[in-house]
């Protein structure tokens, strides 16, 4: 009994010890026009493939899905709180689980009955999203910025829910240059304001190995800190956490947990 | 975050996260514990006990020249017996250290078997508070052969023992040696001075102390004797004073004097010289030239009066001259009314008339001599004495001339007798007065040689009681060593404590592994847990996403740890096999391990 901290529900299951104690509040918005993909090139995934390699993490009872959809209702409340939109999702370093999450929580946010959502690989160094999901290189976003190549030639629609991915395009060096660019910022504000309830979530690199993060974070509303249990250093988490800044700062989300 | 208190759950999980590590540690050091307390070899101890025993005749009867405490010699025998050459002799004599021969040199050998040596000694507190004395000790030695141990402690005694023996015999006899050198050394001193004494009483033969007293006696015995010779003297001078009176008288009735030629004859004259020759004598040393002359004007008057042949009258010259000299010494030395003096003067006179008388008398005496003395005296003038002598004489007057004559001689032999007493009186006085000088010295050196003896008697006093505290030790009556419990042969080992050092080993294993996983936990800078993600970022987690593990990774996990498995398993096989071949067969290993467990029990205790 003295080891046993779990906290029981009713039922008897159990959920982790830090349950929130804020309030699941519901938004208060109205019934979201449905979403006609008509320009968005389609662009299908083996969802069952990705399922069994876990990368896409959305069963019912599997507890890793419970924890993104854990992960979704606190971005969305602290969205909601803030009437903000844009979130990023980053990490201390490498190999720690961003793409997964960034991924997960999209499609997780996507089921959300109010929301769409759109994801952008914001990794323009080393882009992990399409890969992920299983497609081939394609152009996307450096390619925007870089010659301007039109938005609706570039989204993507994975058929995972109301769900599109703005891939990463082709690799650059100067990734950080791009994304403080005044091209980024107009970019990310027509993202905002586009359609009224979508969620864009960016896939950003490493906190501190680029300053691509910090760059973008000017523009982003909220960031989801990504730390692996094993894995991410104390100090590089506290580090990381300076840098972005507390203010925008969402919370952590601890990947690789075994308790 | 609020502050909790003391929570078991972090150290909890700590541990759980580390389980393989400490797992692994834990079997590891328990394994080596377990062999180390199994494989440890026994080491046996033997030990015997030597008793101390106090001296059995009294020692104020006898007393031992040997006085160092007890535990000081027991000290003493260690460095004599425990020599490198005593005890590399033992190690070759019994194979000792057998294994350490291939690479340790004998030094090292001999020092690791003295270091295995123990010396104890058994204390006792002694009556009336005296302090602690040591009454026994014990040998022993610790060894990994029991029979062997048992044995080196038994050579060990025999060692101690003898050379305890050998020690005390050795000192009391250099005691003895050292008493009896000195002894005769003092004894030839003592001889040297008695040689010295016996000179000196040889050099001052009659001046010794001892001697003052008849010295003193003879001094006053020889002053009455010269009285009385003096004395006689007179008497015998009065005598023939008297007797020549009459002689006179009974010439002068039938002769003629002829005093008025008295000067100028040459006896009168030599009689003068003579006198003269006396005063002048006592007055200047023979060298004067008035002496010289007086003595040549003397030798010629004498040719001239003429001698008689007989000795009678020359002996009576010189004692005329003696007489004279005396006279004229006494005189000067005296006043005149001194016996002595008035003595010699009278003597003179005598000595005179008898020298004329005496040359009447040679010229009466024989035709020879009367004829030769007549010539001499009719050469000169007539002398009174001759013209008395010439005259006739009656019977009365020879006979009372010879008894002149026999006192005269008499009186000569007293007076010789009374010079030789009057010298050895001076010798006597002369032995009285050097008699303080003397003694001193001689006291100096009877005392030294008193001394000298004195030292020489105590000597050998103290050389008596070296030989009889020898003999004490040679009958072993004094204090001795005595082997009061032999070694025996140790039945268990007191070495090593195998229970004990399993459990030790038990401890240690369950320490260093706690401790190793501690450690690595400590020095792991990665998030470990949600609260570790909490107190990094100080604040709650959002959500904790689980390791997302396809089922292809997780069969590949699953065959990983299959493998390893399997080869942990294999390499064990080949350690046990190595083991059997390299270290020791498997079975004797068991017997081995069941000898050695055997003996727990034992050493729970």
């Amino acid at each position: 009994m003295l080891l046993d901290n779990r906290v029981t529900n009713d039922a008897g299951n159990t959920v982790t010890e830090f349950v929130t104690h804020r309030a699941l509040a519901r938004s208060t918005m109205g019934v979201p026009e449905p979403i006609r993909y008509t320009r968005t090139r389609i662009m299908p995934v083996d969802i069952d493939v990705l399922r069994e390699q876990r990368k896409v993490v959305d069963g019912p009872d599997d507890p890793a899905a419970m924890a993104f959809k854990m992960l979704r209702t606190q971005t969305m409340f602290w969205l909601a709180e803030r009437n903000a939109s844009c979130i990023a999702v980053t990490s201390p370093g490498r190999g720690e689980g961003k793409t997964t999450t960034a991924i997960n929580l999209a499609i997780h946010l996507a089921a959300e009955v109010d929301y769409t959502v759109l994801l952008v690989d914001a990794n323009l160094r080393a882009p992990a999203v399409h890969e992920y999901l299983g497609w081939s290189s394609v152009r996307g976003l450096s390619d925007h910025l870089a010659v301007s190549a039109p938005l609706e030639e570039l989204l993507l629609h994975p058929q995972i829910g109301r769900m599109v991915v703005l891939p990463a395009g082709s690799p650059v060096l100067n990734s950080a240059e791009m994304l403080g660019s005044r091209a980024m910022a107009d970019l990310v504000a027509e993202f905002k304001t586009r359609y009224p309830r979508r969620v864009v979530v960016f896939d950003l690199p490493p906190v501190l190995q680029a300053t691509d993060a910090l760059a973008l974070s000017k523009h982003v509303d909220g960031i989801v800190m990504v730390a692996a249990q094993g894995r991410t250093h104390r100090r590089d988490l506290a580090r990381a956490q300076e840098l972005v800044g507390f203010d925008k700062l969402i919370g952590v989300a601890l990947n690789r947990a075994t308790n | 975050m609020e502050e909790q208190p003391f929570d078991i759950r972090p150290y909890v999980e700590m541990l759980r996260r580390q389980r393989w590590l400490v797992t692994a540690v834990s079997c590891i050091v328990l394994v080596l514990a377990l062999v180390v307390a199994v494989a440890w070899p026994p080491t046996y101890r033997s030990s015997a006990t030597i008793l101390i025993e106090e001296q059995q005749i009294p020692s104020d009867l006898v007393r031992s020249t040997i006085t160092s405490f007890a535990d000081q010699r027991i000290q003493v025998i260690s460095q004599r017996a425990l020599t490198r050459a005593n005890l590399a002799e033992l190690v070759q004599r019994y194979g000792l250290y057998p294994r350490l021969r291939a690479y340790q040199t004998t030094d090292e050998i001999v020092d690791r078997f003295r270091a295995a040596i123990a010396i104890e000694t058994v204390t006792a507190d002694m009556a009336r508070g005296n302090g602690r004395a040591t009454i026994a000790f014990k040998v022993a030695f610790a060894y990994e052969d029991p029979a062997a141990a048992q044995k080196v402690v038994g050579e060990l005694t025999t060692l101690y023992l003898d050379e305890n023996v050998r020690s005390r015999q050795r000192s009391t006899a250099e005691t003895s040696t050292f008493l009896m050198e000195e002894s005769r050394r003092q004894a030839e001193r003592v001889n040297e001075i008695e040689q010295q004494i016996e000179a000196f009483k040889n050099r001052h033969a009659g001046r010794l102390p001892e001697q003052v007293e008849l010295n003193a006696q003879m001094v006053e015995r020889s002053q009455l004797e010269i009285e009385r010779l003096s004395r006689e003297l007179t008497t015998l001078s009065d005598r023939r004073g008297f007797l020549e009176a009459q002689i006179a008288n009974l010439a002068d009735a039938g002769s003629s004097t002829t005093a008025s030629e008295q000067s100028n004859n040459p006896a009168e004259r030599l009689r003068a010289a003579r006198t003269q020759l006396a005063v002048v004598s006592s007055l200047y040393s023979e060298n004067h030239p008035d002496q010289i002359r007086l003595r040549r004007e003397i030798e010629g008057l004498e040719r001239l009066v003429g001698r008689s042949p007989g000795g009678a009258g020359r002996e009576s010259t010189r004692q005329l001259d003696e007489a004279r000299i005396a006279l004229a010494r006494a005189a000067e030395r005296y006043s005149p009314e001194h016996p002595d003096v008035l003595e010699l003067r009278r003597r003179v006179a005598a000595l005179e008339r008898t020298a004329e008388t005496g040359e009447v008398a040679a010229k009466a005496a024989g035709p020879i001599g009367t004829g030769t003395l007549a010539g001499a005296a009719g050469t000169g003038t007539g002398t009174a004495s001759s013209a008395r002598s010439e005259g006739t004489r009656s019977p009365a007057q020879v006979n009372m001339q010879a008894q002149v004559d026999g006192i005269a001689s008499q009186m000569r032999s007293v007076e010789s007798e009374r010079a030789d007493l009057r010298r050895r009186l001076a010798e006597y006085e002369r032995r009285l007065t050097v008699a303080p000088a003397v003694e001193r010295e001689y006291v100096t050196l009877t005392r030294d040689h008193t001394n000298a003896l004195g030292k020489y008697r105590e000597l050998q006093g103290k050389l008596t009681e070296a030989e009889i505290a020898q003999e004490l030790e040679r009958d072993r009556k004094a204090e001795r060593f005595s082997l009061i419990e032999p070694a025996l042969l140790p039945q268990a080992p007191i070495k090593p404590n195998r229970a004990a050092i399993a459990l030790m080993g038990l401890v240690l294993a369950v320490g260093a592994g706690l401790g190793l996983g501690l450690l690595r936990e400590l020095l792991d800078p990665t998030i470990k847990s949600l609260r570790d993600a909490e107190l990094a970022c100080g604040m709650p987690v959002l959500a904790a996403i689980p390791v997302l593990r396809s089922s292809a990774q997780v069969a590949s996990r699953r065959a990983h740890i299959r493998h390893v498995a399997a080869a942990s398993a294999a390499g064990l096989v080949v350690l046990v096999f190595a083991f059997h071949f390299v270290v020791m067969p498997l079975g004797v290993f068991w017997l081995v391990l069941l000898r050695r467990v055997e003996t727990l029990p034992g050493l729970f205790l």
